[in-house]
C-alpha cells in the first residue's frame, strides 16, 4: 500500500460522502405514502326538476328546527315540521334550511350574496336590512305581500326602509323586566297577600336590589340585585335605551342623522344604572343568565328569552319567574325591535320563494292564525308581529293569557321602535362601550358625549353612502 | 525533534486506515438510514403541524372573517389582520391563508392584507383542478403543488354550516423551508458527527500506530544487529500482557538461543578445526613424503620409461611375426580344403 491508494481512498469516501448530501438535498418522501385528496368534484345537488329553495334562518336550538317534544311526542311544531307540510303540498318544491348564527348572519348573508351562493329566503333583524336594501340585496316584494303588510302587521316600522316595504315583518319584540319572586319573597318583598311584588319604578328596583343582593366574606357578590352581561349589546344597551326612552329621551334624531342619547335625560338614566355599581348591587361579571340559577333576582330581557329560561329551569321556571314592565322614569315604555323575511335579489326562485312566504305568513289556519305566527308564538316563544296571531284565542295561552308574554304584549303599543339606520350594529358597539366604561368608574357625561362623538362619525358615514 | 512521518507501508497504518475507512463506511450507512428517517418525521411534522393548526383555526379565522374583515371599519380590518398575524406565528410554516367559496370565489387573501381590505372589485377565483376538487370536499383534504415558484402542501378546510354542508373553505399554504431548515440542521449534525470521529479517530491511530509499529520497528532493528552477529541485544519488554510483549519475550528468547546456539557452535567448530588442522598436518607431511618419494621414483621411471621403449620394439615385432604366421596358416588351410577365396 502506497500513499496513492490512501489518497485515492480518501478521495473516494469524500466523494461518496458528496453523492449521499446530493441525493438526500434533492430527494424527498414520496407524497404518494400520504393521504391523496382524491374525491371526485362533487356535483351539486340535484333534484331532478324540484325548484330548490334555501330558508337561511338564525335559529340554532334544535327545538326551533325540529319542534318541541314531550315523552317523545310532538307537542309544538318546529320549522322543519312547516316546511314538511308545504313539500308535502308542493312536491315541486325542495326547501332547506341554512342556520347561520345570530351574531354571524349579518355578515354572513351579505358574504352569500357576494359570492353567488346567497339563500332564497332571508330572514333578518331589521336594521341589517338597511345595508341590504342599499347594496341592491333584497328582491322588492310582490305588489299583494306588500298590501298585506300595510293591513295586517301591528307594527311595521321593521320592515319598511326608506319608505319602501322590503319584507313581511316577522316577530315583534320589546323588553320587560323579570325578577325572581322567590328571591323577591325570601327577601320580604311582598304585597299585602304575600306574594312577590314586582317593582314598578326605577326606585323599587333600586330598593329591591338593595334588599336581594348578597356577598361573602371578600366583598364578592354572590346574589346579584340586578344583572347585566357585559359585551352583549341587548343586555347593556337596550336596557339603557329602554329607560331612556321612559325617561322621555331619543336614541337617535328622527331623521338618524344625529345622536340624542348624551342629553340631560340620558346621562340621568345612565347615572342611575351606574349607581347599582356604586352600591355594589351589581357588577361588571353580572350576568343575565345567572338569573335561572337564583344568582340574580333581576334583568331586563326580550321575549324570546322564555324558551331559554324554561328549559334552564325547568318547573322552577311557573313558580319564580315574574315578568313585568320596564320600570320607568317618567312614563311607560321600551325599546321594540322586529324581524322580518323577504326574498334575495339574486335568488333564482324568487316566484316559488314568495309563494312558499305567502302560504307560510298570510295564509290563515282553522286556528286562525299563521304557520308563521304559530311557530314564532308557541315554539321559538318570540311574539309575532300579525295581528291574527297576536289576538288568536288559538295562541292565547303562549301570547296574552302567557303571565311570561303578557307584560311584554302590554307594553307594544308604549314601546319606541329601533331606528332602521346603516351600521346600527357598529352604533350600538360604540354606545356599548361607554357605557361598560361609566360602570367602572368612567364619569357618566363624559362616557356619553364620548359614544356621541364617535356614533355622529358613524352616521356621517352614513349620509356619504 | 523528530519528524512524524507516516510510513504507509507500515502494518499499523494498514490496519488502522482500513479500520478507518470501515468506520466511515459504517458512519455512511447509518447516516443515511437516519436522514432517510428523519426525512420523513420532518415531513411528517410539518403535515401533522399544518394539519392541527388548519383544523383548529379554521373556524376562528372564518369568525374573526365574518365579525372584522367584512366589517367597514379600518380599526376592525387591522384587528383582523393583528390577529390573524398572531395566529400565523404559532405555526412556523404557513406563508398563506386564504377563505374561499365553494365555488373558487377568493374572499381573502392574507398575501394581500398589506394592501388593504378587498372590495370585491374584481372576482378573484381558484382555478387549478386539485384545489376546485378539494374545495367541495366535505372533510379536510391536503395536497402538493406549486405556490409561487415553490412545492408546497396546500390544506382545505371545510367551513361547515350548522345545519350541515359547507359553502366556505380555508385553504392554508404550507412552505417545505422548515424541512430544509431542520434536514440541513440534521446533515451538520452529522458532519460534526463525522468530525468528531474523524478526530477521534486520529487521536485513536496516533497512539496506535505509535504502540504497534514503534515496537516492530525496535524488534527489526534489534533483528537486523543480531543478523549481523550480534547477539547482545534485548529487546526492552513493557510489563504488558498483549501480542507485542509475548513477541518481545519470544524474540529475546530467540536470541538468547541463538546466542547459545552460536556459543555451542563455536566451540564444536574450534574442535573440528583442531582435527582438521591436525589432518591437514598430516597430509601435509604424508604429501612431503610421497613428494620426496616421488623424486626419488623418478629416475627409476626414466629407466622403466627406456625399457618399456625396448620392451614395445620386442613386442611389435613378435606381433608382426604372429600375423604373418597366421596368414602363413590360413593360406595353407585353404589349399588344403580346395577352396580359394578369390
Amino acid at each position: 500500500m502506497n500513499k496513492k491508494l490512501v489518497l485515492l481512498t480518501a478521495t473516494i469516501l469524500l466523494m461518496l460522502v458528496a453523492v449521499f448530501i446530493v441525493l438526500f438535498i434533492k430527494t424527498k418522501p414520496e407524497i404518494s405514502s400520504l393521504p391523496k385528496n382524491n374525491n371526485p368534484v362533487v356535483s351539486p345537488v340535484t333534484n331532478g326538476d324540484k325548484i330548490k329553495l334555501v330558508y337561511a334562518a338564525h335559529w340554532t336550538e334544535k327545538y326551533q328546527l325540529e319542534g318541541v317534544y314531550e315523552n317523545g311526542v310532538l307537542k309544538e311544531k318546529g320549522f322543519k315540521q312547516y316546511l314538511d307540510e308545504y313539500m308535502t303540498l308542493h312536491p315541486n318544491v325542495d326547501i332547506s334550511v341554512l342556520t347561520v348564527p345570530y351574531a354571524d348572519y349579518e355578515a354572513k348573508i351579505k358574504l352569500l350574496n357576494d359570492i353567488d351562493q346567497a339563500p332564497d329566503i332571508f330572514q333578518i333583524y331589521s336594521p341589517w336590512g338597511v345595508s341590504y336594501a342599499k347594496e341592491g340585496l333584497l328582491d322588492v316584494p310582490p305588489k299583494d305581500i306588500k298590501a298585506d303588510v300595510e293591513a295586517n302587521y301591528v307594527s311595521k316600522s321593521g320592515v319598511v326602509i326608506d319608505g319602501n316595504v322590503w319584507g313581511i315583518p316577522g316577530e315583534v319584540n320589546d323588553y320587560s323586566l323579570i325578577y325572581n319572586k322567590k328571591m323577591f319573597k325570601d327577601a320580604g318583598i311582598v304585597d299585602a297577600d304575600g306574594n312577590a311584588l314586582a317593582p314598578k319604578t326605577w326606585d323599587d328596583v333600586v330598593a329591591a336590589a338593595k334588599k336581594i343582593t348578597k356577598k361573602d366574606t371578600k366583598g364578592n357578590i354572590i346574589k346579584y340585585g340586578f344583572a347585566f352581561t357585559k359585551g352583549v349589546d341587548w343586555a347593556v344597551v337596550d336596557p339603557f335605551l329602554s329607560l331612556l326612552f321612559s325617561n322621555g329621551g331619543s336614541y337617535l334624531s328622527a331623521d338618524n342623522s344625529k345622536p340624542m342619547f348624551n342629553d340631560a335625560k340620558g346621562v340621568e338614566v345612565l347615572t342611575s344604572i351606574v349607581d347599582l355599581f356604586k352600591k355594589g348591587y351589581t357588577d361588571a361579571n353580572s350576568n343575565v343568565w345567572d338569573f335561572s340559577n337564583d344568582k340574580a333576582a333581576m334583568a331586563f330581557v326580550a321575549p324570546w328569552t322564555e324558551g331559554t329560561f324554561r328549559d334552564q329551569m325547568g318547573t322552577r321556571f311557573d313558580q319564580e319567574v315574574g315578568v313585568t314592565s320596564v320600570p320607568y322614569f317618567s312614563k311607560p315604555n321600551s325599546l321594540q325591535y322586529s324581524w322580518f323575511v323577504g326574498v334575495m335579489n339574486k335568488s333564482k326562485n324568487k316566484k316559488a320563494a314568495w309563494d312558499f312566504l305567502r302560504w307560510f305568513t298570510e295564509d290563515v289556519q282553522p286556528s286562525g292564525t299563521t304557520r308563521y305566527g304559530d311557530l314564532l308564538a308557541r315554539t321559538i316563544k318570540a311574539i309575532p308581529d300579525r295581528k291574527v296571531d297576536l289576538v288568536s284565542s288559538a295562541n292565547k295561552d303562549v301570547l296574552v293569557s302567557n303571565t311570561f308574554k303578557a307584560p311584554f304584549i302590554a307594553q307594544l303599543s308604549s314601546s319606541t321602535p329601533e331606528p332602521n339606520v346603516l351600521q346600527a350594529a357598529k352604533i350600538k358597539a360604540t354606545l356599548m362601550e361607554q357605557i361598560q366604561a361609566a360602570w367602572v368608574g368612567k364619569d357618566v357625561k363624559q362616557a356619553l358625549d364620548d359614544a356621541a362623538s364617535r356614533v355622529q362619525l358613524i352616521l356621517d358615514s352614513n349620509n356619504k353612502k | 525533534m523528530e519528524k512524524f512521518k507516516i510510513n504507509y507501508n507500515s502494518l499499523a497504518v494498514k490496519i488502522g486506515f482500513f479500520g478507518v475507512i470501515l468506520i466511515f463506511l459504517s458512519l455512511l450507512i447509518f447516516s443515511s438510514v437516519s436522514l432517510i428517517s428523519q426525512r420523513n418525521e420532518f415531513y411528517n411534522d410539518i403535515v401533522t403541524r399544518g394539519k392541527i393548526f388548519s383544523e383548529f383555526s379554521a373556524q376562528s379565522i372564518y369568525q374573526d372573517y365574518i365579525t372584522f374583515y367584512a366589517q367597514p371599519d379600518e380599526q376592525d380590518f387591522q384587528f383582523f389582520k393583528d390577529r390573524l398575524e398572531a395566529k400565523f406565528a404559532t405555526n412556523k410554516d404557513i406563508i398563506n391563508a386564504s377563505l374561499i367559496s365553494v365555488n373558487g370565489r377568493i374572499l381573502f387573501d392574507s398575501n394581500e392584507l398589506s394592501s388593504g381590505r378587498y372590495t370585491g372589485d374584481v372576482v378573484r377565483s381558484v382555478s387549478d383542478a386539485a384545489s376546485l376538487n378539494a374545495l367541495t370536499n366535505e372533510e379536510s383534504s391536503y395536497h402538493e403543488s406549486d405556490f409561487m415558484g415553490q412545492k408546497v402542501l396546500e390544506y382545505f378546510v371545510p367551513i361547515k354550516e350548522i345545519s350541515g354542508g359547507h359553502v366556505l373553505v380555508m385553504r392554508y399554504i404550507f412552505s417545505f423551508d422548515s424541512l430544509n431548515n431542520q434536514l440541513f440542521g440534521a446533515y451538520r449534525e452529522i458532519a460534526m458527527s463525522f468530525l468528531a470521529v474523524f478526530i477521534i479517530m486520529i487521536f485513536l491511530c496516533i497512539p496506535f500506530y505509535l504502540n504497534l509499529s514503534k515496537p516492530i520497528a525496535m524488534l527489526n532493528d534489534l533483528a537486523m544487529k543480531v543478523s549481523a552477529g550480534d547477539f547482545s541485544v534485548k529487546a526492552d519488554i513493557k510489563s504488558g500482557k498483549d501480542e507485542m510483549s509475548d513477541l518481545a519475550k519470544n524474540f529475546n528468547s530467540m536470541v538468547e538461543t541463538l546466542r547459545i546456539s552460536k556459543e555451542e557452535t563455536n566451540d564444536s567448530h574450534q574442535k573440528e578445526i583442531d582435527d582438521f588442522k591436525e589432518k591437514i598436518n598430516r597430509l601435509v607431511a604424508d604429501n612431503t613424503r610421497i613428494s620426496r618419494e616421488l623424486v626419488e621414483s623418478g629416475q627409476a621411471i626414466v629407466a622403466l620409461k627406456d625399457k618399456n621403449t625396448d620392451l614395445e620394439k620386442l613386442n611389435k615385432i613378435m606381433i608382426d611375426r604372429e600375423l604373418r604366421i597366421i596368414e602363413s596358416k590360413d593360406v595353407v588351410n585353404n589349399k588344403k580344403n580346395g577352396k580359394s577365396k578369390v
